[in-house]
């Protein structure tokens, strides 16, 4: 039998702009167990709602993870708006939706390049972050941020975006199909991509099942889980939804959902912007989340079901506020992908399951 | 700075930012604000890095790191933080398990504002780190002048007197307070 | 919005409860803490399609609850988080990080009621008065012959 060695993995490690430690205990070659050791990007922004009141609270969700900032500050609003039964006006809902797939394509796009960049595809990295900045131009002409938005509030949306401006985004996105036809091309049909990702961190859909991952990890293993398709919000002015699977469980299929996923979320603001319903922007707000009322809610973020939780207790401060994050969901699965697989394909395991460490940690 | 100055490598660190600076890090390096045609290049080898771009506050844990990571890096080095977070703590300031800006763990030379920061603000900040980067280097040229020796630091209001800046003109009397030095030892 | 289903369970029904929910395929959707008082309030969530319910239950400061990782491994996330951030203590859990999963500076930060919290507290103090008495002992000794150069620098971190 080979000895055993323990590699450390990170926190600083060029192919992850995060920090996370791992340690890989390896026989020779080959990575026997993962260990990941987290906390470098730890805050304590939970206990933050002690301190500031429900509605200033909007402004720290969004920088819980700047990838999915505009997503947890929609995700937060909706629990505040169950908690104290505030009915968003529809053109708000339409709103909200249009800018959080954006930002799923502008994540899924970052992801997509960082996948590229980790497996040596230079170009192909570069191509996927020029298209990112479009979208990039489409938030920032929007609401000004290119980053954090601060388009969402509790009760409805910040600003509006006129309907001219609107078709006016779908022609960007037009464009950009183009143009993103030639990458998917490249990632789902060229010899070096499937060479490179085929048989990667193979989670079958019973392991995915028994270590409840989310997301497109779960979807790549033929979980056909999207909070998306239960219709919430301005979810529920689609014609139809339906989640992309794959069943072939590898990280080349995670790659493929999400590759997909660009293309879904590009026809879903497509549809909304010629279904959206005029009027107000924002219902009014008054008063306090009462003592002891809770509310739960889900939301489908760019990397999987995202869960908030929140109780009041009659203040404007909040009692306590929890965010589950996909990520964190995804850890149990990540590690076990890792066992058994090469130390050469541990960063590119790490990858395709797109885990977001500020997320977790918060 | 003078017409022409060598293409420093960055180290990115996160110390325990939302990602948004780090992506904005990153955003300036590729297309679109591409500051790689100028032969700027994110390295992940400390020894190999000129500059340290660190994003966001720092915890605890993070302390021994970057301090690592900012020992590890060869004179001359000079530290940009990125973002507001690693300037002072920013929005997470008054959480329990932030200790403040970059600041607390290593001397910063560069601060760079704004949540998230902009790929604008960083690549001012990366210039204005470099002329810091000379000046540090022509101090480590200068590390055998005897402390009397050494010419001030020509201010900037003569900066343009004969169309120099700063650092050229002080690498011009470090020279010849070099070359003095020498001479008179001879 | 998600059903708001919340079900007010007891310490000895726990195991059944998500034993039964693991038999019909249910998922852990969230595990989480809040402090209530002097107790720990402990929110169980699953989850299957668009169906969500949610278990509640108070438990005492430093009492031990049986660990689900076993059942449901992600949970082992929510686990080392719980004890902490609140100082809950899981039995036969999957991975025990023992305090060093997010390492917080301060033990058990969102639950100051806690056994470590308080034992930490504790401590802090006798170490703040174990330095006064020996300031002032220290004055005491040295008496006005000569003042030390300034207080030693101390390290962080």
């Amino acid at each position: 039998m080979a000895e055993r060695t323990v590699i450390p993995f990170g926190p600083q490690h060029p192919v992850l702009p995060e920090p996370v430690h791992l340690d890989l205990v390896i026989e020779d070659e080959r990575v026997i167990e993962a260990i990941p050791q987290i906390g470098f990007i730890h805050r304590g922004l939970e206990k933050l709602v002690q301190k500031l009141d429900y509605q200033s609270f909007v402004t720290v969700t969004e920088r819980i993870c700047g990838i999915c900032a505009f997503g947890h500050s929609l995700g937060y609003s909706e629990t505040i708006e169950v908690l104290m039964g505030v009915e968003v006006p529809p053109r708000a809902q339409v709103l909200r939706v249009i800018w959080h797939e954006l930002s799923r394509v502008h994540s899924h796009l970052l992801w997509l390049g960082l996948l590229a960049d980790g497996f040596g595809f230079e170009n192909l990295f570069m191509q996927c972050w020029r298209l990112r900045e479009r979208v990039l131009g489409i938030f920032e002409q929007t609401t000004g941020g290119r980053v954090i938005l601060n388009a969402c509030n509790v009760g409805g949306v910040n600003r509006d975006i006129a309907n001219e401006d609107l078709r006016g985004i779908v022609l960007i996105l037009d464009g950009m199909r183009d143009e993103y036809q030639v990458l998917l091309k490249t990632f789902l049909k060229d010899r070096s991509v499937a060479n490179r990702l085929r048989g990667i961190g193979m989670l079958s859909k019973e392991k995915a099942r028994e270590y409840g991952v989310a997301g497109p990890f779960a979807r790549a293993s033929g979980i056909a889980e999207d909070i998306r398709s239960f219709g919430y919000g301005g979810y529920g002015f689609l014609h139809a939804f339906e989640p992309i699977l794959s069943d072939e469980c590898d990280g080349y299929a995670r790659c493929q959902v999400r590759a997909e996923e660009v293309v879904q979320s590009m026809d879903i603001v497509k549809e909304l912007v010629e279904k959206i319903p005029d009027g107000a922007l924002s219902a009014k707000v008054k008063g306090s989340p009462a003592a002891g009322s809770r509310a739960v809610s889900r939301l489908e973020q760019p990397r999987g079901e995202c869960f908030y939780y929140a109780k009041g207790n009659g203040t404007k401060y909040l009692e306590r506020f929890r965010i589950r994050t996909p990520s964190s969901d995804n850890l149990a699965g990540m590690v076990y992908t890792m066992q058994g697989c090469d130390l050469a394909d541990v960063p590119m395991n790490i990858l395709t399951i797109d885990p977001c460490v500020s997320c977790t940690e918060r | 700075m003078s017409a022409s100055v060598k293409s420093p490598w960055v180290l990115h660190y996160d110390a325990s930012s939302c990602n948004g600076c780090d992506i904005e890090v990153l955003a300036a390096l590729t297309p679109l604000y591409d500051v790689e045609r100028f032969g700027i290049i994110n390295t992940g080898n400390p020894k190999h890095a000129d500059l340290f771009l660190i994003t966001g506050s720092v915890n605890e844990r993070q302390v021994p790191i970057i301090r690592q990571l900012y020992e590890q890096m060869l004179e001359p080095k000079v530290v940009i933080a990125c973002g507001i977070c690693a300037c002072t703590g920013g929005v997470f300031k008054e959480c329990y398990n932030t200790l403040g800006g970059v600041d607390v763990a290593i001397p910063v030379d560069v601060y760079a504002p704004g949540c998230a920061v902009r790929p604008e603000t960083l690549i001012d900040a990366v210039v204005e780190g470099l002329g810091i980067l000379e000046e540090k280097r022509l101090l480590l040229a200068a590390k055998s002048l005897k402390p009397a020796e050494l010419p001030a630091r020509p201010s900037a209001a003569d900066k343009l007197v004969q169309g120099e800046t700063v650092a050229a003109a002080w690498q011009k009397a470090i020279a010849n307070a070099l070359q003095t030095a020498g001479q008179e030892e001879q | 919005m998600d059903p708001q289903v919340f079900i007010d369970i007891q310490l000895d029904e726990l195991k059944g409860h998500i034993a039964s929910y693991h038999e019909r395929g249910w998922r852990l959707a969230n595990l989480c803490g809040s402090s209530v008082d002097d107790k720990v309030e402990l929110l169980y969530s699953f989850a299957q399609g668009p169906e969500l319910e949610n278990l509640r239950m108070l438990v005492d400061n430093g009492q031990k609850i049986p660990a689900v990782s076993p059942l449901y491994p992600n949970a082992f996330v929510f686990e080392n988080e719980a004890s902490e951030l609140y100082g809950v203590v899981f039995e036969g859990g999957l991975v025990d990080y023992g305090g060093r999963f997010y390492s917080p500076s301060v033990p058990t930060p969102m639950n100051p009621a806690s056994l470590p919290a308080q034992e930490y507290l504790a401590s802090a103090r006798a170490a703040a008065d174990a330095e006064d008495e020996q300031e002032k002992q220290g004055a005491e000794e040295q008496g006005a012959e000569e003042q030390e150069e300034g207080e030693k620098e101390v390290p962080r971190g």
